[in-house]
């Protein structure tokens, strides 16, 4: 992937918390246009991901570029092409609604003031509220018209969906897939729900031990994480030692084994190693993850 | 249950206040000489003593308070056994320790009446159980020196109560004290009763939730803050108009600081007419104090929003100066303000009592204009800190103490007399800016939370 093309770019990232490593020379790579999702246990490092892409966080190790700049020290042309939606949105809760827009559009100069009207329209936030009397899930929508209303080039998103009622959370990938739509723009948000991640996202990053095990599109890590059933006539061993397995379990005759690396060749050895009969099955993203963070 | 007090206290002792204002108040009283309180100005003195450690007292007693608040507003209070019960009454044996026994003690020692010391300090239950109810009756501290002044200044028959309590009778003493006895279990039960307890309640008293449906007072006061985020959002350009809209979401508006200094001056010059000097500048004091400390509140929130901020299209070096310009202009603002209150208390005296001779302020309103200074640098240094509060008055109180040494000694090195003063405000000054240079430094490099 060439550097130019891309609208983040991490390379070799170690961000520790005292002695704790939560980023552990990670490289990362997401090109324009692309909608990646962000996943990983709790606790993983996908907020610390985040930050550091930001510049709100200084790695202790790599570098870090967001729009062809340094994270750390971003210039006012870079950051108003940034949308960014915090995990927990700091508003002021004194502040009626609409001045917070007004305030937060004054800094931009392509603040597009009917797109926040119509999205707080649509999201029915009351403009005349104060901040502070907005319930959770409507905050959270007010944070996210913040973030979409000066039209970013790269939106990065600290799980934007937690707070929101599935209505709403439709109503707002919608607008992600819109935003993405005219392939110039890029999102990258962090999420616990996978099945909006597979509604929206074409790529998917999954952030384990610090480091990114999987980067690619959806479509690809379906295609490599597979379930197989396998049944024999005979008593399987009690591990399996092939290459590539992320889980197994084994009962007499009977096995399920999940690996992420599956070849003609692999099943063909099961099949004449144990005389199994192996059915292969699918994983949606959400079984995915479970087993790929079975072991931890 | 010992277990449990253990646990009720390891909250209390995981929180810096409940280390700094305790000993604050332990040692207080302690600085004393026991010959100082002899004679007619011992009585004077006694008196100072006792109102100072009530509001150290009354300070201590609404943390407590609302500490307790913040302990029983969790789902622990439905889901363990007896939780409630043994907050409260850790929170009572504190009272009883803090309004009772501690100043009976000191009274005893220094031969102080008892009476009259229990008495004054159970104004602090009182306003503990009042901050357990409603969180903002804690600004009732500031009635606490209010108090000596009308008790020094006025003999009016409403202040008849405060005068014999002053004097040690045991009258009032004993009506303080069964209303501080009834205060705290009442306020306690009605809290526990009525209140609407949330797992999200916030114990920060500078910056409280606005309450679902404002009074209709209150809504028409907030029209004024309104109108002023709408003037400061439409700047734009110039330096002072990019200062003026980081300014934006400030607490207050130019309206309400001219309503307050207005009736301040009006409060100070009747004070002053009826009373004499010493009474409107014992007022123009607290509440030219007070003023300095009031920018904190809005910019401490504004911390905690800092991840948005940054993240507004200003580079970083840039968005430090200006956020720290205009948080300059909150203080000078407030500095402002502490020096109109002090010019009305001058004017007031000079009005009412010219033959007292009171020329141009310079000396306190330059020592007040150098405070502000190191407050400033301080509160910059401070406000991104976990525990900023300890941290910021501890910081001002070594600052104040180091600069008086300091000058002390230069005194001794031969420095003129006529320099000193001057010495002790530039100090104050240079201290300020060498604040605000390391806070700025730190900023560039801060990480944002």
């Amino acid at each position: 992937m060439n550097q130019a093309e891309n609208v983040l770019e991490m390379r070799a990232v170690s961000k520790l918390y005292g002695s704790r490593p939560v980023l552990d020379r990670l490289d990362l790579a997401i090109s324009t246009g692309g909608i990646v999702g962000l996943l990983g246990k709790n606790g993983a490092g996908k907020t610390t991901l985040l930050r550091c892409a930001l510049g709100l966080a200084k790695p202790q190790h790599g570098t870090v570029t967001i729009l062809g700049e340094p994270a750390w020290n971003l210039s006012a042309s870079a950051k108003e092409l940034i949308g960014y939606v915090p995990q927990t949105p700091q508003l002021y809760h004194w502040m009626r609604v609409q001045h917070i827009i007004d305030y937060t559009g004054s800094f931009y100069r392509r603040w597009n003031a009917q797109l926040a009207r119509d999205l707080v329209a649509d999201w029915k936030i009351p403009p005349d509220q104060r901040a502070g009397t907005l319930s959770v899930g409507e905050a959270q929508k007010l944070a996210i018209v913040l973030a979409l209303a000066h039209e970013p080039d790269f939106l990065l998103l600290d799980e934007p969906v937690a707070s929101l009622d599935p209505a709403a959370r439709r109503e707002f990938l919608k607008v992600v897939l819109e935003i993405a739509a005219g392939g110039s723009r890029s999102v990258l948000f962090s999420t616990h729900i996978t099945s909006d991640l597979e509604r929206v996202a074409n790529h998917v990053a999954i952030l384990q031990n610090g480091q990114i095990s999987f980067f690619g599109e959806l479509g690809e890590l379906k295609d490599q994480i597979k379930r197989l059933r396998l049944i024999s006539t005979n008593t399987f061993p009690e591990r399996f030692e092939l290459p590539g397995i992320l889980r197994q379990r084994i009962e007499g005759n009977q096995a399920l084994v999940t690996t992420r690396t599956i070849t003609p060749e692999l099943l063909d050895k099961i099949e004449t190693s144990w005389h199994a009969t192996v059915e292969i099955q699918d994983l949606n993203l959400e079984e995915i993850f479970l087993e790929l963070h079975d072991d931890e | 249950m010992m277990n449990s007090f253990l646990h009720v206290a390891r909250s209390y002792a995981g929180r810096y206040r409940f280390w700094i204002f305790p000993a604050l108040y332990v040692l207080l009283p302690l600085m004393m000489k026991p010959d100082s309180f002899a004679g007619p100005a011992g009585r004077a003195a006694a008196a100072i003593l006792l109102v100072y450690s009530a509001l150290l007292a009354g300070l201590l007693c609404g943390l407590v308070a609302l500490h307790l608040r913040r302990q029983l507003s969790g789902p622990a209070v439905y889901l363990v056994p007896r939780f409630a019960e043994i907050q409260l009454t850790f929170g009572a044996v504190i009272a009883i320790l803090v309004c009772v026994v501690y100043p009976a003690s000191i009274a005893a020692i220094f031969g102080l009446s008892v009476v009259q010391a229990v008495g004054v300090h159970a104004l602090a239950a009182v306003l503990m159980a009042a901050v357990l109810l409603w969180p903002k009756s804690f600004l009732g501290l500031l009635l606490f020196p209010a108090v000596l002044v009308v008790w020094e200044t006025y003999q009016l028959p409403a202040a008849a109560f405060w005068t014999q309590l002053f004097e040690g009778e045991s009258g009032p003493a004993g009506v303080m004290f069964v209303a501080a006895l009834l205060a705290y279990p009442l306020a306690a039960f009605a809290y526990l009763r009525t209140c609407d307890r949330t797992t999200e309640y916030c114990d920060d008293l500078m910056v409280d939730r606005p309450p679902e449906s404002p009074s209709r007072l209150k809504e028409w006061l907030l029209r004024f803050r309104d109108a002023a985020i709408e003037w400061r959002i439409g700047c734009r350009a110039s330096l002072a108009q990019c200062v003026r809209r980081w300014q934006t979401p400030c607490l207050v508006s130019w309206w309400e600081v001219g309503a307050l200094v207005c009736l301040l001056s009006a409060l100070i010059a009747s004070v002053t007419y009826s009373a004499g000097a010493s009474g409107g500048m014992a007022i123009a004091t607290l509440a030219g104090g007070v003023a300095l400390f009031l920018p904190l509140g809005s910019w401490r929130f504004r911390c905690r929003a800092l991840s948005y901020e940054i993240m507004r299209p200003v580079s970083r070096p840039r968005f430090v100066r200006q956020f720290m310009t205009a948080m300059l202009g909150d203080f000078l603002r407030w500095t402002i303000v502490a020096t109109l209150i002090f010019g009305s208390a001058f004017a007031a005296s000079a009005w009412f009592e010219p033959q007292a001779g009171i020329g141009m302020p310079w000396k306190p309103l330059s020592m007040l204009w150098a405070v502000a200074a190191l407050l400033y640098g301080i509160a910059a240094l401070t406000v991104r800190l976990r525990y900023w509060l300890p941290w910021l008055l501890a910081l001002f109180v070594a600052s104040s103490t180091g600069v008086g040494m300091l000058t002390s000694v230069l005194q001794n090195l031969g420095l003129q007399t006529r320099l000193v003063y001057p010495t002790f405000v530039a100090l104050f000054v240079l201290l300020g800016a060498v604040f605000v240079a390391v806070t700025y430094r730190r900023w560039l490099m801060m990480e944002i939370t």
